[in-house]
């Protein structure tokens, strides 16, 4: 469990030097949720993860690729597997779990929006911005599971109505259910934001 | 306590420990204290030449006392353990032994082969015997050695002092070598040695303890169990283990009354050294290696987890788990929990 943001990139800084010290010279990731929500101050809470969105890669002529595992998953998993070691992390601290959101489609601009920090020579993360944050946690907060800590985040990061309209319609994306337009609604209503509910 | 004061914490506590277990057996110029363990010679001979480097004096009062001593080595084993080490470690005690055949010339014809196991060649490029503390070669030597120089090692020519005692064979830390006197050199005494330190033992892991091959071992024990005085019991569906009784032997051995006795500890030196040298590898690299203070943390952590926590914890030395690095711990907190730890392993006041 992370207690602040010092704790995070002390941890972070860590994996970059246990990644330079098995050969890796370069990695970037894509992290969201509670870790990138305290790295660029919209949330002061614990969080038990980092949460990976993707791992970056690049093509031949240059373009950004996101995937969902990195070719040094191998040197990726022995480095983790070590901070954990040292730091007394549990399992799985850092993971990509949150990854399949790319199969789905992610809000458009997203890699445009992100706030890079380098960590080390080697490691590359870029924290996902508000914006897209206020996606994934309308979405995470309309599912069952711990709701009411997304629901918590989705106040903190004081969206706007434009912004979770947007956010919503993307959630719709995701799910084309009924049940879960219903969900939806109900959710924005409970954040006192009918008048987005309404344009649903 | 930074790294580099950390390594030298380290040494200093090692080289200590071995002039303590050396002084026990006779060497000259040690503190003398009795430890209550039971001292493993040929482990202990291996880890101390390799040590000792950075003791000078210790280095050659081990010579002195093998010139003396040196009839209760036992060279098969001695070959035995040596098998796995370094090259390095392989040429140390082969110059050791060259150098005992020739000043000791009642144990020529046993030390003589050992001498031969590893010399220096043409791939291998002199280096100092000898290092300080904090990790400089000493001076070239002025009248050089031609025993350690064949060896790929460069040292003043030696000079034994002749100052080691014989072994007290009557002390109990020093059973071993009573067993030795009485049986001979070989896997006899080591199994008899095994036995009397545990409940009951099956040839694997007696062997495993001892050092010796598993086929010696049970060849050892099936003859002395035909003796009456060491015994065989069922273990399990088709395991024979073999035990004796401890009160009738220590009895006759330590010629005190059992209860009285204060008995001296079965450690399995093996691995306690094996830990003890892997660790140190780590810190010579740490040394050197020029990282960030946390992956020098890391690479210790490593060290402890991998030769500490897994070799230690079935060598009979009763330590506490390992200190954890800890998110907001530093690495001052960290070196200070292991300081204690090493303490405690290596019995030093």
């Amino acid at each position: 469990m992370f207690g602040n943001v010092k704790e995070i990139e002390a941890v972070l800084l860590a994996l970059a030097e246990q990644l330079e010290a098995v050969g890796v010279r370069r990695l970037e990731i894509v992290v969201c949720g509670g870790a990138a929500l305290n790295i660029l101050g919209f949330v002061k809470r614990t969080t038990k993860d980092v949460d990976i969105m993707a791992f970056v890669d690049e093509s031949k002529d240059g373009i950004t690729i996101l995937n969902k595992t990195t070719p040094l998953e191998s040197e990726f998993l022995n480095a983790a597997e070590r901070v954990k070691n040292d730091f007394n992390l549990p399992e799985h601290w850092i993971n990509a779990v949150p990854a399949s959101v790319i199969d789905f489609g992610l809000p458009n601009g997203l890699m445009d929006r992100v706030e890079i920090r380098k960590y080390g020579e080697n490691l590359i993360v870029r924290f996902i911005s508000r914006y897209d944050q206020i996606h994934f946690k309308l979405y995470a907060a309309a599912d069952q599971t711990r709701k009411d800590v997304h629901y918590q985040d989705l106040i903190d990061l004081k969206p706007t109505v434009g912004e979770l309209e947007d956010a919503a319609r993307w959630c719709m994306t995701h799910d084309i259910s009924a049940v879960f337009k219903e969900v939806l609604i109900d959710l924005l209503t409970q954040l006192g934001r009918k008048d987005v509910a309404d344009k649903l | 306590m930074s790294q580099t004061n950390f390594r030298l914490f380290f040494l200093e506590n090692v080289l200590d420990f071995l002039w303590r277990q050396w002084s026990c057996l006779g060497v000259a110029g040690g503190a003398r204290q009795e430890d209550t363990w039971i001292i493993d010679l040929e482990a202990l001979l291996i880890f101390s030449l390799r040590m000792s480097r950075f003791e000078p004096r210790l280095f050659d009062e081990i010579l002195d006392w093998l010139v003396i001593n040196g009839k209760f080595i036992d060279i098969q084993r001695l070959r035995a353990l040596l098998r796995d080490k370094d090259d390095q470690t392989q040429r140390l005690m082969s110059a050791a032994a060259c150098l005992v055949s020739r000043e000791a010339k009642t144990y020529q014809r046993k030390w003589q082969p050992l001498s031969l196991l590893k010399r220096g060649d043409s791939n291998v490029k002199d280096e100092m015997l000898f290092i300080t503390k904090e990790g400089q070669p000493y001076p070239t030597p002025k009248a050089e050695s031609i025993i350690f120089h064949d060896y790929g090692f460069l040292r003043e020519e030696l000079l034994l002092r002749k100052m080691s005692r014989q072994v007290s064979v009557n002390t109990l830390g020093n059973i071993r070598f009573l067993l030795r006197s009485l049986f001979g050199i070989g896997s006899r005494a080591e199994c008899v040695l095994y036995l009397l330190t545990h409940e009951a033992g099956h040839p694997a892991e007696v062997a495993e303890a001892i050092g010796i091959s598993v086929r010696g071992t049970q060849d050892a024990l099936i003859e002395l169990a035909e003796s009456g005085l060491v015994l065989t019991r069922i273990k399990g569906k088709r395991k024979i283990e073999y035990w004796l009784s401890q009160k009738k032997w220590w009895e006759f051995l330590g010629s005190q009354t059992f209860n009285d006795m204060s008995l001296p500890v079965w450690v399995n030196w093996i691995a306690v050294f094996n830990a003890l040298s892997g660790v140190w590898d780590v810190l010579e690299q740490i040394e050197v290696s020029g990282t960030s203070d946390y992956m020098k943390s890391s690479k210790l952590h490593e060290a402890m987890e991998k030769y500490i926590g897994r070799e230690l914890s079935n060598s009979g030395i009763d330590i506490t788990p390992l200190p954890l690095v800890k998110a907001g711990i530093s690495i001052e907190e960290y070196t200070k929990r292991f300081e204690e730890f090493i303490k405690k392993v290596l019995g030093n006041k």
